[in-house]
């Protein structure tokens, strides 16, 4: 009895990991090359900045609203990581900081204009995006700077084929499930995507949730950032504008609903595994790269005619 | 505080946007006792509440319970107090579960963190001292209504609240299950729990509560022991004056033609072998309890939701595969309850919001005929005596009266021959009804034929020609309405059988 | 409508909602009024007739996309494919026609005929899926890429036929521009369309409550097909005049377009709730933007700046419309 229920209530997350196995077990059988403790060595670090900024959106959406500044949040932490942490020891502790404040203060503004305007979400955060994007220019219109060797170091420092960044990445997927169906303010966040008006009648705070729901997914995309900028040794202000629609693919993929109120962090990580599989999978299948596009396209409808399907 | 009373409310006024919702109202509750407010639409009952709950925040005035002056416009710490509402709409978060409703604010835990087993422990109990067995992990949105009334239940008692107040909880209930709640509530009382109830069912008040007090438009008109006195002065307190003489005189139309004929007409589960006619020049009133498939019903004859199996004639033809843009060709109109919702463009102007819907009768090749169409908005402005500063005035700015009568006038520039009202009074105040039920009449009386939702048994009693009882579904009796009496119309809407016809 | 959009609008008659009322009819004439004068003491440059007819000119693409962008707007809809569209569409004139200028009519007849269906595939997307149309577009701007890129292997060969060629830089009387009239005319007609046609009124009462509007008799879904199938046709004929610019395929080019017409549409005083809205709105909203990069590319500053000051306006416009959030 009890199984069938737990089923019943997840059956999302199950479909998700479900279909990522059955797509493993095919392509690992017709290209054997994606068996190769390198490929998955590459998968496994592929999976990692998505899977993170991931978890933020996914936060965003169960609250009810839609972050758009993620992608310009990245592009801008991996040109602070990139440029701010000169000095050799406290240079990384001061980039570190750095990212932190701005990321969050994004966040905060973010969040701030949802509460105190009418201004649809989706408008303020574009908006936004189109800011950051354009400050950020300013300050460095190309690729550059150097990211200190050592993060990348330690990030993707690999035991067996298993990279340190994966394990961060399962780290940061346990910490926010944990609290997102144990803590108060996760169950919060659920309630205001669910109805605003209950609950504020029920004594909720609704404006402090809203508020950190976004400063969460600011403060996500200034860690993968962090993680990306490390990985490629260099800062870009156009390198997080893919990850946008990536990041919502992946947790609408992982069976979060845009209406908010319902949805899984652990779906979310079989989405982004997902995404970042497809990717692999066409490279190594020699398919034409643009074909990419053609399947995410596809791979973001299709999941977008299911949530609807499911919704009925 | 006199020493059992619970409760003083104290000369409470509160404005909103140019209305004067409630106005130095005074009263106060005693211990243990069953508390009934009535009133009709918007005479303040709700607003009352959510001020005494801290939902909104008074003007002026004071409350005090049990002692403790009660701050203005915190619902947080009067729930700490002891005080909770279970709201019309209960106020359950849908995609979350039982449990997690229940303990929605309320939450047991230190440090931000939850504690489950306490959570299952205290919600397990509540439920089982309430008599109902729930599986905590099922969705709200899974439940049936009832079942849902008692996780807002369980969620109030759940807070260990003194004083629990219910804002109309059988609207939306079978008979049994509103029985079910009464035992509740009396047990609650047994408890020594204080319970407020507003309804506007006064056969339930009259069955279980200690005292009740009448509001009407804001103001609180008197409370009463319930002992002491009875439905027909109560409901002269609640409207003002004799009811009777409000309602315009019935059809006199002897010969009935048969306009509108149903036969077998099933729709899933909501509507079971329905089959009846209706008559030119006559009101029909639908009645029952609400949710027993009046809507759907006349959902149904518009177009709004295709029929399972069964047959709708108009004038001895038969109508194939019916949608409102051809219901309203052959002469059929609907006006929905949800005023709002279904039926306005809010954002749009008195004159698109009254053309809409006949444009194609005055228009060449596409181009809409402006001139003609301002003559004869203007014409209906002038013969429904709407209030507007101009035709160009968004909707949204009139008041619920003039907007109903802007629906309707949308509905009569071509008149149908059959006139679908859900609810058409609701929310519009005392003037403006009447008018509207002189309006209804007369188009009866140019040979239309309307068939009229009325949840009030009074509008029900007062309008109709002939009355149609719904109960589960079915038809339960169709009384004429020389035959009809309120306790008859009870009767068949509780699904108990009386003359048929 | 899920939260991401929030709540509808309703706004007292009060002082405030009489100055928003304003401001959405004349508001947008006084900023382009403003827009132009302080830029033209800033730098006289910008204020020169010369100039002004090049600003009108290259507003002529966005402009005909804004127009088929404020029909969807107003009915609760969006486009953010319209970038990927031109530049397919751009590919499709060129390897179509090869330039030749026989194959012109066949050219654009297929062109048209693409418009359309890609406008339906948005349409079905929307309406008929019900999938969230900002994401819905986002989606299918990917498969355009996708499919531009698969047509032209990489490599876009061909080139724009003469009579496409002068609708995007042809002139009549060697001054005004064939791509503005074009745009010019098509605006008025539509504008009548909305604001004199039945079919308008359908358009703004589906906008402003689709539910009562399908009360009311409207066919809602077939309508709002009709309206992205007619967005697309639209677009179409801006990619025409976009080939026309060019006059050679690129796989680059158009990212701007999506956020530059829905940012003009909004500064227009069209609302996102729906129902509310107008042509010549949206039309002067696209001036604004195009005399924005304008302007400070005549000054001296770069692309950086127009995306900033973009974002800016539209949170202040935008705020203006909507104001704060009240919690009773």
């Amino acid at each position: 009895m009890k199984i069938k229920e737990i089923s019943e209530r997840y059956r999302a997350v199950i479909s998700i990991y479900a279909f990522l196995i059955i797509f493993v077990l095919i392509f690992s059988i017709f290209f054997p090359v994606f068996r190769t403790p390198l490929n998955i060595s590459n998968i496994l670090i592929q999976i990692t900045p998505l899977a993170l900024v991931a978890i933020g959106q996914t936060i965003v959406l169960i609250g009810g609203g839609i972050d758009l500044t993620v992608g310009v949040v990245i592009s801008l932490t991996t040109v602070i990581t990139a440029n701010a942490m000169g000095l050799p020891f406290v240079g990384i502790l001061v980039g570190l900081i750095l990212v932190f404040v701005i990321s969050g203060s994004i966040g905060f503004i973010n969040g701030f204009l949802c509460n105190e305007t009418n201004i649809p979400p989706i408008i303020i955060t574009l908006a936004m995006a189109s800011i950051i994007k354009g400050l950020n220019l300013l300050y460095r219109n190309e690729p550059g700077g150097q990211v200190p060797k050592i993060l990348n170091k330690i990030i993707y420092f690999k035991m067996g084929i298993i990279p340190i960044s994966i394990l961060i990445v399962l780290l940061f997927y346990g910490i926010f499930a944990y609290f997102m169906s144990r803590s108060k303010l996760g169950q919060y966040i659920y309630a205001v995507g669910n109805d605003e008006k209950y609950s504020r009648m029920a004594g909720i705070n609704i404006k402090k949730v809203r508020l950190s729901t976004y400063i969460i997914c600011a403060l996500m995309a200034g860690v993968t950032g962090i993680v990306l900028s490390s990985r490629v040794g260099s800062g870009s202000p156009l390198i997080g504008d893919n990850y946008l629609l990536d990041s919502i693919t992946a947790v609408i993929v992982g069976g979060t609903g845009f209406s908010g109120g319902s949805g899984f962090i652990l779906g979310t990580l079989g989405g982004a595994t997902l995404v970042a599989l497809m990717s692999n999978a066409l490279n190594i299948s020699n398919v034409s790269p643009f074909y990419q596009y053609i399947v995410k396209g596809s791979l973001l409808l299709i999941a977008m005619i299911l949530n609807s399907i499911r919704k009925k | 505080m006199e020493n059992n009373e619970i409760l003083k409310i104290s000369n409470i006024t509160k404005n909103f946007t140019g209305v004067r919702a409630l106005n130095d109202v005074t009263m106060s509750l005693l211990k243990g006792e069953i508390h009934a407010i009535v009133g009709e639409n918007g005479a303040g009952k709700s607003t009352l509440c959510k001020i005494v709950c801290g939902v909104y925040g008074y003007d002026k005035g004071s409350i005090i319970f049990n002692n403790v002056v009660l701050p203005n416009g915190d619902p947080q710490k009067i729930k700490e107090l002891g005080i909770s509402m279970i709201p019309q709409e209960l106020g359950l978060l849908p995609k979350l579960t039982v449990l997690q409703n229940i303990f929605l604010g309320n939450e047991k835990g230190r440090a931000g963190i939850i504690d489950t087993k306490k959570s299952i422990k205290i919600s397990n109990d509540i439920l089982s001292d309430i008599g109902i067995k729930l599986n905590l992990n099922t969705e709200i949105a899974r439940l049936s209504l009832d079942q849902q009334q008692f996780v807002a239940l369980a969620r109030v008692l759940a807070t260990d609240a003194k004083l629990i107040i219910f804002d109309e909880p059988t609207s939306t209930l079978s008979s049994e299950e509103a029985n079910n709640l009464f035992n509740i509530i009396n047990q609650l009382k047994k408890k020594g729990i204080t319970i407020v109830y507003i309804s506007h069912r006064l056969e339930e008040i009259f069955s279980f509560a200690d005292r009740v007090t009448v509001l009407k438009d804001g103001v609180l008109v008197s409370t009463e022991i319930v002992k002491k006195t009875n439905k027909e002065e109560i409901i002269i307190k609640m409207v003002g004056r004799e009811l009777l003489k409000t309602f315009p005189e019935k059809s006199r139309i002897m010969d009935k033609v048969p306009v509108l004929r149903l036969e077998n007409l099933t729709l899933k589960n909501k509507l079971k072998n329905i089959s009846f006619e209706a008559y030119k020049g006559e009101i029909l009133g639908i009645g029952g309890l609400v949710g027993m498939g009046q809507v759907d019903l006349v959902n149904v004859i518009f177009g709004n939701e295709k029929i399972t199996s069964g047959s709708i004639f108009l004038n001895e033809r038969l109508i194939k595969s019916i949608d409102p843009s051809k219901a309203i060709k052959i002469g059929i109109n609907f006006l929905s309850s949800d005023r709002r919702g279904d039926m306005l463009f809010m954002n749009r102007s008195v004159k698109e919001n009254i053309s809409i819907g006949t444009l194609k009768y005055r228009q060449k090749m596409g181009f809409i005929n402006m001139k003609s169409e301002k003559g004869i908005v203007n014409n209906k402005i002038k013969e429904l005596n709407i209030i507007t500063p101009n035709i160009e005035q968004e909707v949204q700015f009139l008041s619920g009266g003039n907007q109903q009568k802007i629906i309707l006038s949308r509905c009569l520039i071509k008149k149908p021959e059959v006139l679908l009202l859900d609810e058409p009074t609701q929310g519009i105040d005392v003037g403006a009804k009447e008018e509207f039920y002189r309006v209804i009449r007369q188009l009866a009386d140019e040979g239309l034929t309307i068939i009229v939702i009325f949840s009030d048994m009074i509008e029900l009693l007062g309008m109709s020609d002939r009355i149609l009882v719904m109960h589960e579904g079915k038809i339960s009796a169709i009384l004429n309405s020389e035959e009809a009496s309120e306790e008859k119309i009870i009767k068949a809407a509780s699904g108990l059988k009386t003359k048929t016809e | 409508m899920n939260s991401i959009y929030n709540k509808t609008e309703i706004k007292r008659n009060n002082t405030k909602g009489v100055f928003v009322k304003i401001f959405s009819s004349y508001g947008i004439y006084i900023v382009i009024f403003l827009l132009v004068l302080i830029s033209g003491i800033v730098s006289p440059k910008t204020v020169d007739p010369k100039n002004l007819i090049e600003i009108l000119k290259n507003t002529s693409v966005i402009g005909i996309i804004c127009i088929g962008q404020t029909l969807l707007i107003l009915t609760r809809g969006i486009d953010l494919s319209v970038g990927a569209q031109v530049v397919f569409i751009n590919i499709l004139v060129a390897g179509i026609s090869l330039g030749d200028p026989k194959k012109t009519f066949i050219t654009i007849l297929i062109v048209l005929a693409v418009g359309a269906i890609i406008g339906l595939f948005n349409g079905v997307i929307a309406v008929k899926l019900k999938i969230e149309p900002l994401l819905g577009s986002l989606g299918v701007m990917t498969l355009l890429q996708g499919i531009s890129f698969l047509y032209t292997k990489g490599f876009a060969k061909g080139s724009t036929p003469p009579f496409i060629r002068a609708m995007g830089i042809g002139r009549f009387f060697n001054f005004l521009p064939i791509s503005v009239v074009i745009w010019i005319f098509l605006a008025i007609v539509f504008s009548l369309l909305l604001s004199r046609t039945i079919f308008g009124r359908y358009v703004y009462a589906i906008g402003s409550n689709p539910k009562a509007a399908g009360i009311a008799g409207i066919k809602v879904d077939r309508t709002r097909l009709l309206i992205y199938a007619v967005s697309g046709v639209l677009t179409a004929i801006a990619g025409l005049i976009w080939s026309g610019f060019l006059g050679t395929p690129t796989l680059t080019g158009g990212q701007y377009l999506p956020l530059d017409s829905v940012a003009a549409v909004i500064i227009g005083g069209t609302t996102f709730a729906g129902g509310k809205g107008r042509i010549i709105g949206s039309m002067i909203g696209a001036v604004i933007i195009v005399y924005l990069s304008n302007f400070l590319t005549i000054i001296g500053l770069g692309i950086e700046w127009k995306i900033i000051a973009q974002g800016l306006i539209i949170l202040l416009l935008v705020f203006i419309y909507v104001g704060r959030k009240s919690y009773k």
